[in-house]
């Protein structure tokens, strides 16, 4: 319960610069047309009306979401552990009755809603997902969970970082240029050549180019064990890494400013 | 004035030297964004050879013109814009008020951000192979200059009245993000968009056209929306000469 409340919060935080979140979503907007516009112009003069086994109206639909999941996934826990360690506020944190990582995730969560609920009425209203039955509805939603958690604790590893970095604002562009990428954001990734085909069971690419695929309905049952498979691998990965840096990077801690 | 700009470009370099390692992430950084918009472009033109007339080449010119204007407003002025909302927010202006040159371009020239330099040196360096490709005339070839030097502009003044706006609006941050997006979404062939955004943002807010005229005098295809892009500049420079005095009369002082 007293995580519920942490969630809250976060979402009245995004609620409450309405004025911000919607030049957020605006600017976001404006990124996405222009990709759609492009990329009509590039079904109309190549003839083509299949790239990489999708359609124009698929097309577009993909750069929807893939942006709504770059919204979703975001790199902000980053920013905030920062904040905390360099000014010291960590070690408030952690002499509460909370677990620090916990708090974290529904803080996450919380900021996120907004777009959640949109993915959310999107895969349920509009994408084939639930209506393929049981087995691939169900596989469908696990794949979809583990990416999110796999995602958050990828984040969380990272943010681990500020342990010995003054600055992690260099983050943020390389983040970005990753999901836009390695995601699938600026492009789907099925349209580069085969000899890189391994690239979508990155962890960005899950997040962004295999969820936006699987709520297109373009994953086969194999697809999506595969990529669950994948998610769980990174999810060990990120744990290691959490579980490694954590315990060093809380002995160099120094708590200057509590 | 020119000697005040030389303490001032002087001191931003000596900020830039104390920040070495920020100096050379925000320089690769410039350049990775810029490599993603070539890699982008290279998968569009992968399925067809031309689209709406342009070439991979003539993409090409058109998205590294449009980081050139980008790049050059950084490069001189991103970092006072950065340094002006907080000044106005926390009624610091008091000591640019009391000295005596104008406040306006004082504080639009307030710093020179050196690391935008490196990028706008790569994508001027870059753009030089792509227009000796061209073969330009020379007289398209100066009025691409021309066409950029006004670019610049553009993108000054549309920033100067979203920071500006921090006079009367408080917590908006989102808002002084937006100029850059429209230029990002500019960065594309007009022709692309339906008619009525290429109308709208090729006459009312010449972004598109800001972007779009320089390349084509690059690729020897001169136009006259150059001079209504000159003439809608020097309005945005008016307004935002105008809105930055009636901000002054509301401006209150922290001190």
């Amino acid at each position: 319960m007293k995580y519920w409340v942490t969630c809250q919060n976060a979402l009245l935080t995004t609620l409450a610069y309405r004025g911000n979140l919607l030049l957020h979503l605006l600017t976001t907007a404006i990124n996405v047309l222009v990709a759609i516009f492009m990329w009509l112009a590039v079904y109309n003069f190549s003839g083509r009306s299949n790239i990489a086994g999708i359609q124009p109206n698929q097309m577009v639909i993909y750069l929807i979401v893939v942006n709504i999941l770059a919204l979703i996934f975001s790199a902000e826990p980053i920013f905030k552990f920062s904040s905390l360690v360099r000014s010291g506020n960590l070690s408030v944190v952690l002499i509460r009755p909370i677990n620090y990582f916990i708090q974290s995730f529904w803080d996450y969560f919380g900021r996120a809603i907004p777009y959640l609920i949109v993915y959310g009425l999107t895969t349920g209203l509009v994408s084939p997902v639930f209506h393929r039955g049981l087995r691939y509805g169900l596989s469908s939603l696990l794949l979809m969970l583990i990416t999110y958690g796999m995602f958050f604790l990828l984040i969380t590893a990272i943010s681990l970082c500020s342990f010995w970095l003054v600055q992690v604002w260099p983050l943020r562009p390389v983040l970005s240029a990753l999901f836009l990428l390695l995601g699938g954001q600026a492009f789907p990734l099925q349209v580069l050549p085969s000899a890189v085909s391994w690239l979508i069971y990155n962890p960005f690419s899950l997040a962004g180019n295999q969820l936006t695929l699987l709520l297109l309905g373009k994953l086969s049952l194999y697809q999506i064990a595969i990529a669950t498979g994948w998610a769980i691998i990174w999810t060990v990965v990120a744990l290691a890494i959490l579980k490694l840096t954590w315990q060093r990077g809380i002995h160099s801690y120094e708590g200057v400013g509590s | 004035m020119f000697k005040i700009y030389r303490v001032l470009v002087t001191q931003s370099l000596a900020e830039t030297m104390t920040y070495r390692v920020t100096t050379i992430l925000t320089a690769l950084f410039g350049t990775l964004f810029y490599g993603i918009d070539l890699i982008t472009g290279g998968v569009y033109f992968s399925f067809t050879p031309t689209i709406y007339g342009w070439n991979f080449l003539d993409y090409l010119n058109l998205i590294t013109t449009a980081n050139i204007i980008s790049y050059a407003y950084q490069f001189l002025f991103v970092a006072a814009h950065e340094d002006l909302t907080d000044q106005i927010l926390s009624g610091n202006l008091d000591y640019s008020l009391l000295r005596p040159v104008n406040s306006y371009w004082f504080h639009a020239c307030y710093r020179v951000d050196f690391p935008s330099l490196v990028t706008l040196l790569l994508t001027g360096i870059i753009e030089g192979v792509i227009l000796a490709q061209l073969h330009p005339t020379l007289l398209n070839l100066l009025l691409y200059l021309v066409a950029v030097i006004v670019g610049v502009a553009f993108v000054f003044a549309l920033n100067q009245i979203m920071v500006t706006l921090a006079f009367w609006v408080d917590g908006l941050t989102a808002l002084n993000g937006l100029p850059e997006d429209l230029m990002t979404a500019s960065a594309q062939p007009a022709k692309i968009y339906p008619r009525i955004i290429q109308q709208l943002f090729l006459w009312v807010i010449p972004s598109l056209a800001v972007t779009n005229v320089p390349a084509q005098f690059g690729h020897n295809r001169p136009t006259w929306l150059l001079l209504w892009t000159i003439l809608v500049t020097g309005l945005l420079l008016a307004i935002s000469y105008i809105e930055w005095q009636r901000g002054l009369l509301k401006y209150v002082s922290a001190n």
